[in-house]
């Protein structure tokens, strides 16, 4: 399994994409925090700092790209027969891509905090990270809180366009599904608040997950979702281990 | 010492039967021809050892030990190119060779018997198509794998990689490398391969040793004489069988015929102007043993 890994994270590590994702999402970062420090009535330099100077948003779209082409990759360049002959199992395989994915997706989340206290000890010395932004969190905590709840309600979406990806020999067709189904996905998350409140057993479907990291900092969300963190917590959990089951019992039965 | 036993192998897709009870084992050390026509199951047999399909039913063993669709373990010592490379654009050529192999001596050593140095550091996705069937053969043979599987690997060759392949494929053979190879190009497979499995609408029908297969063909004799039309008279009258009378040709059936034949024309003074002894080759008996056998 270690192989397998190493293989994947060779490929990641090779690719020219992963080295332009990194520049643009610095370019991002630092055009952002020079707005702020510009401009900070419109873009507030606390805020911009906890969403990593909006590096959280663009991550979302890095990974749903990274999930989408590396299945779909592999049946695209037919390099999936070199894989697929080999002594390993068809599970072993996929498993090692999730866990490619989970390594990258820590791996971006890192990055971005690091870079986002270095842009702020830099740009804006004056901002608090020990600012009590109240429910017991400051800016840094609320922040590494935060993008933790996001990684998690990410790879519920991740999971997804696994699953989905199963069905695609093309990896732009994939990337361009996941994207536009996370776009989907966002706009029927807020519909999913409304369908709640009219039907309450509706608080179980996965959209309404998507809520755990807004209602960490905001516990009055509770009366959208009448779900508690933790139960939304092990939601999560559990409709990303029940798709990615899914995804690999497709996998299994793929053939070449 | 069997090191690939296939037994009763059984595939449809849908309704359509497309292998029907493939069963044939290869001694090590042996390189061995899978031919038949296109869409006759080749393809098929090989994805299958290969795990890369699923079959309905039948066995495959590799090295005493079964390997199916779901369980790939015994392939650890196996190397395979099937239908086209697949190689990783972004990647160098030394880059997807790394990907897989077990050592860095097993890359420098694949790449310097393929005469891949001049481009192996450049990146694949830029490869000429000969370069990326060169890399998908390096690919295969990378950790010199006990069982080589190739579907059409002269696909794309310069004649003078065709020749460091055969040349690769026999030293290794000669090592104890066991080749399983598909191709279309018969004249290279008549040059290289040990035995044949001929497969014809997914059954075998033939299953014999490269000698035999061309011992199948007819030998011809063709002349160009002083008298072509007396000359034809006079071999026909002595019983030998004439396929064609311009240019005349005759077919061989006793070693010491030529002597024979030259010399009753020398005695009826007719001048052999032109003589040309025609071997038997693979590609007329295989179409023979193809039209002949009605599956």
């Amino acid at each position: 399994m270690m192989i397998l890994i190493r293989q994947e994270l060779f490929k990641l590590f090779k690719k020219h994409s992963t080295w332009i994702s990194l520049i643009v999402m610095m370019v991002i970062q630092i055009g952002f925090a020079v707005m702020a420090k510009i401009h900070p009535d419109v873009f507030n330099p606390q805020e911009t700092y906890t969403t990593g100077y909006y590096a959280t948003t663009l991550l979302v779209f890095y990974l749903i790209a990274a999930s989408s082409s590396i299945i779909t990759m592999e049946f695209q360049y037919g390099t999936i027969k070199n894989l697929l002959y080999r002594e390993y199992s068809r599970g072993k395989i996929i498993i090692s891509k999730w866990i490619t994915l989970l390594v990258y997706s820590i791996a971006w989340l890192v990055w971005i905090n690091i870079s986002s206290l270095l842009i702020k000890f830099i740009l804006f010395p004056k901002v608090d990270l020990g600012a009590n932004l109240g429910h017991g969190y400051t800016v840094l905590t609320s922040t590494i809180v935060v993008d933790l709840a996001n990684l998690l309600t990410v790879w519920l979406i991740l999971s997804i366009v696994i699953l989905l990806s199963n069905l695609f020999k093309n990896s732009a067709a994939a990337i361009s599904v996941g994207i536009i189904g996370s776009f989907v996905t966002n706009i029927m998350s807020g519909m999913s608040a409304q369908l709640v409140i009219k039907w309450p057993w509706l608080k179980w479907n996965p959209l309404n997950m998507l809520q755990y990291p807004d209602q960490i900092l905001s516990p009055s969300e509770i009366h959208l979702t009448r779900l508690t963190l933790t139960q939304l917590f092990s939601g999560n959990l559990v409709y990303i281990v029940l798709i990615l089951a899914a995804g690999y019992l497709v996998f299994q039965h793929r053939t070449v | 010492m069997k090191i690939l036993s296939v037994s009763n192998l059984n595939q449809s897709f849908g309704s359509r039967h497309v292998l029907n009870d493939i069963s044939f084992d290869i001694k090590s050390g042996t390189i061995v021809g899978l031919v038949g026509p296109n869409g006759a199951g080749k393809s098929t047999i090989m994805k299958d050892i290969l795990g890369l399909s699923d079959y309905q039913s039948g066995t495959i063993t590799v090295a005493g030990t079964n390997t199916s669709f779901q369980d790939h373990r015994p392939l650890k010592q196996v190397g395979a190119l099937i239908e086209y490379p697949g190689l990783y654009p972004f990647l160098t050529g030394w880059d997807n060779l790394k990907l897989f192999a077990t050592s860095t001596a097993n890359v420098e050593k694949v790449v310097s018997e393929l005469h891949m140095n001049s481009y192996i550091k450049k990146r694949a996705g830029h490869y000429s198509l000969g370069m990326k069937q060169k890399l998908g053969i390096a690919l295969a043979l990378v950790n010199e794998p006990d069982l080589v599987i190739l579907d059409e690997p002269m696909n794309g060759l310069d004649p003078q990689s065709v020749k460091d392949l055969r040349d690769l494929i026999k030293q290794m053979a000669g090592n104890g490398t066991t080749f399983l190879i598909s191709s279309h190009i018969l004249s290279e497979l008549e040059k290289l391969a040990d035995d044949l499995i001929v497969i014809k609408q997914g059954r075998i029908i033939q299953h014999t040793s490269m000698k035999e297969m061309l011992n199948r063909d007819s030998h011809f004799i063709i002349l160009k004489t002083s008298d072509d039309r007396a000359a034809n008279s006079l071999v026909v009258n002595a019983g030998y069988q004439v396929t064609a009378s311009q240019p005349l040709t005759i077919i061989e059936s006793e070693s010491d015929e030529v002597a024979k034949i030259l010399s009753l024309l020398s005695e009826n003074n007719i001048e052999v102007i032109d003589f040309q002894h025609n071997e038997g080759n693979l590609e007329h008996s295989l179409l023979t043993v193809l039209a002949e056998e009605k599956v």
